[in-house]
């Protein structure tokens, strides 16, 4: 859809006395609709990121989280292949209307980009970064690392109710996901099969209503899975999320508030029951505040609160998780982007977390990053990324062990080639050089490539990353 | 990707300084036969200014800087693609296409025009494209001039642009990051990226004898003399048009040419087809048109006719 507006032009006409005359012309009114018959296309977005490293006191590639952390700041942090194809396209348009059907796909695909064959199903796909507890990147057989995965599948039909963005929509997609990019970070995130309304102009902000789903498997319930034989009981747990959300209410100038309700919860079978699964549900609000027009750049603020089955929400995890243990959580974060001056631009993260179990176990969370950027170029910069990441845990949070703070420390020195001067611009080629720290309670990082009491590493490679 | 190539610094931050001075503009001589037409740049990266030192023309539109394009003459068929680069401003082209004797042809309407977010390697932009096709029996085998201006209407809308946290949220997939998009207000200069695809010359420039001598008995290739207005054929769009002539012109059905020298046009046409020298008649046939004839097309046809 064009947003011009074209309309009759009507204007004097000169009068000329020669030969060639001047041509005066009046065009019938186009409106938007009627005039433009779309060129149907394909739109094509994706992801990639893939590249090569080491870690100098020799093997693989190491990548740092702190032990109990959900994330890891990401710059000079990321030890696999991982790719999303996502291929859209308008199927359907309905006559002098704005509505439409459109169909989107996305596959992703993710690699220990240890070979150039590698075969799917991978068993042990990842990057090195999975803790001591999983260790799948220790076992990966080198040819067979892979994994895909088709993340989005779904239908949409735009343009209800007279406003392009009204849409309701059916299938498997990605939510309406918020994401801190520099640590990879998706902290509100319903995503999954489902269905919903979304955009539709309720005063003066928008609402949107969906139902997804997550499915928790054997090692969730509680009781395991050898019942199913004896009792015709399926192991696995469908949790329900329903979700609401109101967005777009402009409370200052360039500002804009969104909040949201999650409700989720254990969708049981009679025999589910019988047998005692727990059948845990909770909720989680959020308020978030964004900033924009701010130091050529943006800001975004956020509450968040969650309950009972909704507390255990990670990283891509706003769903229920009905054998939880959880009491409540609440995170507050806050993260933007802002230029200072033509040269320096840099992204900002920082975030706190508290979890509390039903035992009265604890595990608060603290992070904090910064990642500048120094434009000698349009096309050439240099990054600098400073994360750190503190875990408390308390009187034995969630099998986390007793007591004890985990604190890791990365620091990542990149040379980059964009596609631009924006830190946004993408593709992008990296050159970088990474050292982190850790203390004992965090050890270790990487066992099997840096020893088990090493208390800090270095890794070099080079990246590519882009978006489109 | 947002491009800070010195090209793109041509384009203006306000709308207002080039419209002010298109108002004060003389367009007292202005007419579509004084435009100084370019000859059509068939290389890549062509970039076209429209600029406060260009032409203007008072259309009914409004009056607008304009820029032309002369066709080249071996120029069989084309597809040109027109892109109207958006920084703070943005020029919203009308495309105005004439045939060889200054008369329109067809119109691309500015509604043709679709917005083109920001790439890898190039800037938003508004994006058109058109055919060209100047086989025999097409109806547009008479086009030769293209004008590009704007309308009075355009020149008061804006375009809003896609911001790089909307195209990092399309790739991802991420919810609306509920940032104002920049917006390109409409101005009436501004830069162009004239492209040129699918490109097909005639292999002989000059039309001669046995390019028109019908083995297919091709005599019915003459189209009316009478400005239709323009259905587009390209795949693309253009609004129809209505081509309203002042009352003091003559209507559109008859030659604007001297009567006595469509006369004397015409007789030497007849003339020199009769001797056999079919080469000088239409030399008089294109001549005669350029001039403004709409009969002398007919008299060579009929002449021929009898000649078999």
């Amino acid at each position: 859809m064009s947003p011009i507006q074209s309309n009759l032009g009507r204007g004097k006409s000169y009068m000329k006395k020669k030969i060639v005359t001047l041509v005066c012309i009046s065009f019938v009114c186009a409106s938007p609709a009627l005039a433009v018959e779309s060129v149907k296309s394909v739109d094509f977005h994706g992801y990639l990121r893939s590249g090569i490293g080491a870690t100098t006191s020799g093997g693989d590639q190491s990548c740092f989280q702190a032990n109990g952390a959900d994330t890891k700041f990401r710059l000079g942090n990321e030890c696999e292949t991982y790719m999303e194809l996502a291929l859209g396209y308008e199927a359907w348009k309905k006559e002098k209307s704005i509505e439409n059907f459109y169909i989107d796909s996305r596959i992703a695909y993710k690699s220990s980009q240890q070979n150039d064959w590698g075969e799917t199903p991978g068993d042990g796909s990842g990057s090195n970064s999975d803790s001591i507890q999983f260790d799948r990147a220790v076992t990966a057989h080198p040819y067979r690392d892979s994994v895909v995965s088709v993340r989005e599948a779904n239908a949409q039909y735009r343009g209800l109710f007279g406003s392009e963005k009204t849409t309701i929509w059916a299938g498997k997609r990605f939510y309406q996901r918020h994401d801190i990019h520099m640590a990879d970070f998706y902290y509100w995130d319903l995503s999954g099969a489902g269905g919903g309304i979304e955009y539709i102009q309720v005063g003066p902000g928008e609402l949107s209503l969906a139902w997804v789903r997550n499915t928790d498997g054997a090692w969730a319930n509680g009781l395991g899975d050898d019942f199913w034989e004896d009792e015709g009981v399926r192991p696995n747990v469908i949790n329900n999320v329903f979700s609401a959300r109101y967005a777009g209410l402009e409370i200052n100038k360039n500002g804009s508030l969104e909040l949201g309700v999650e409700y989720g919860a254990a969708d049981l079978t009679d025999g589910q029951e019988r047998l005692g699964f727990s059948d845990d549900n909770g909720f989680m609000l959020t308020a978030e505040h964004t900033q924009g027009e701010l130091l050529g750049g943006f800001n975004k603020f956020i509450i968040q609160y969650a309950t009972d089955s909704m507390a255990m929400t990670g990283n891509n995890d706003t769903h229920s998780h009905s054998a939880s243990n959880l009491d409540y959580m609440w995170r507050v974060l806050n993260h933007g982007s802002i230029k200072l001056g033509s040269q320096v631009e840099l992204m900002y993260a920082a975030w706190y977390e508290s979890k509390k179990s039903d035992d009265k176990g604890s595990k608060d969370w603290f992070a904090i990053g910064i990642r500048p950027i120094y434009k000698w170029t349009e096309t050439w910069n240099t990054a600098l990324e400073v994360g750190y990441d503190n875990v408390h845990v308390k009187d034995g949070f969630y099998g986390e062990g007793g007591d004890g703070t985990n604190e890791l420390t990365k620091i990542t020195l990149a040379q980059q080639w964009q596609a631009g001067e924006s830190i946004w611009a993408r593709p992008v080629i990296r050159l970088f050089v990474t050292y982190a720290m850790w203390n004992d309670n965090d050890t270790p990082q990487t066992p099997g490539i840096l020893d088990i009491d090493d208390s800090n590493g270095t890794t070099v490679g080079l990246q590519a990353e882009a978006w489109w | 990707m947002d491009s800070s190539s010195p090209i793109y610094h041509s384009i203006p931050d306000s709308p207002t300084p080039a419209a002010n001075e298109l108002k004060r503009k003389n367009t007292f001589l202005a007419a579509l036969d004084k435009v100084d037409y370019q000859e059509l740049n068939t290389e890549e990266n062509v970039f076209i200014t429209i600029d406060s030192k260009s032409q203007a023309i008072p259309f009914k539109t409004g009056k607008s800087y304009v820029r032309g394009i002369v066709l080249p003459d071996d120029l069989y068929s084309a597809t040109i693609k027109i892109d109207a680069i958006a920084g703070k401003t943005v020029f919203v082209p009308t495309i105005l296409i004439l045939k060889q004797n200054f008369r329109p042809s067809r119109v691309i309407a500015s509604s043709a025009f679709s917005y083109k977010p920001s790439g890898i390697l190039h800037p938003d932009r508004l994006q058109a494209s058109f055919e060209i096709d100047r086989a025999k029996g097409s109806e547009t085998v008479a086009e030769k001039y293209i004008v590009i201006f704007t309308t009075d209407k355009d020149k008061q809308g804006t375009t809003t642009l896609q911001s790089l946290a909307d195209q990092y949220a399309k790739a991802r997939s991420l919810a609306d990051p509920r940032l104002p998009s920049p917006v390109a207000r409409h101005a009436a200069t501004g830069l162009l990226k004239i492209s040129v695809l699918d490109m097909k010359l005639i292999s002989a420039p000059d039309t001669t004898w046995e390019d028109i001598s019908g083995d297919d008995g091709r005599s019915n290739i003459i189209e009316s003399p009478i400005v239709d207005s323009g259905t587009s054929r390209s795949a693309d769009i253009s609004a129809p048009a209505e081509t309203i002539m002042s009352t003091e012109l003559p209507d559109s059905g008859s030659s604007t040419m001297f009567a006595e020298t469509e006369d004397m046009y015409n007789r030497l046409i007849r003339k020199s087809v009769d001797e056999g020298n079919i080469d000088k008649a239409w030399r008089l046939v294109q001549e005669g048109e350029k001039a403004g004839s709409v009969t002398v097309r007919r008299t060579f046809m009929k002449a021929l006719d009898r000649k078999k």
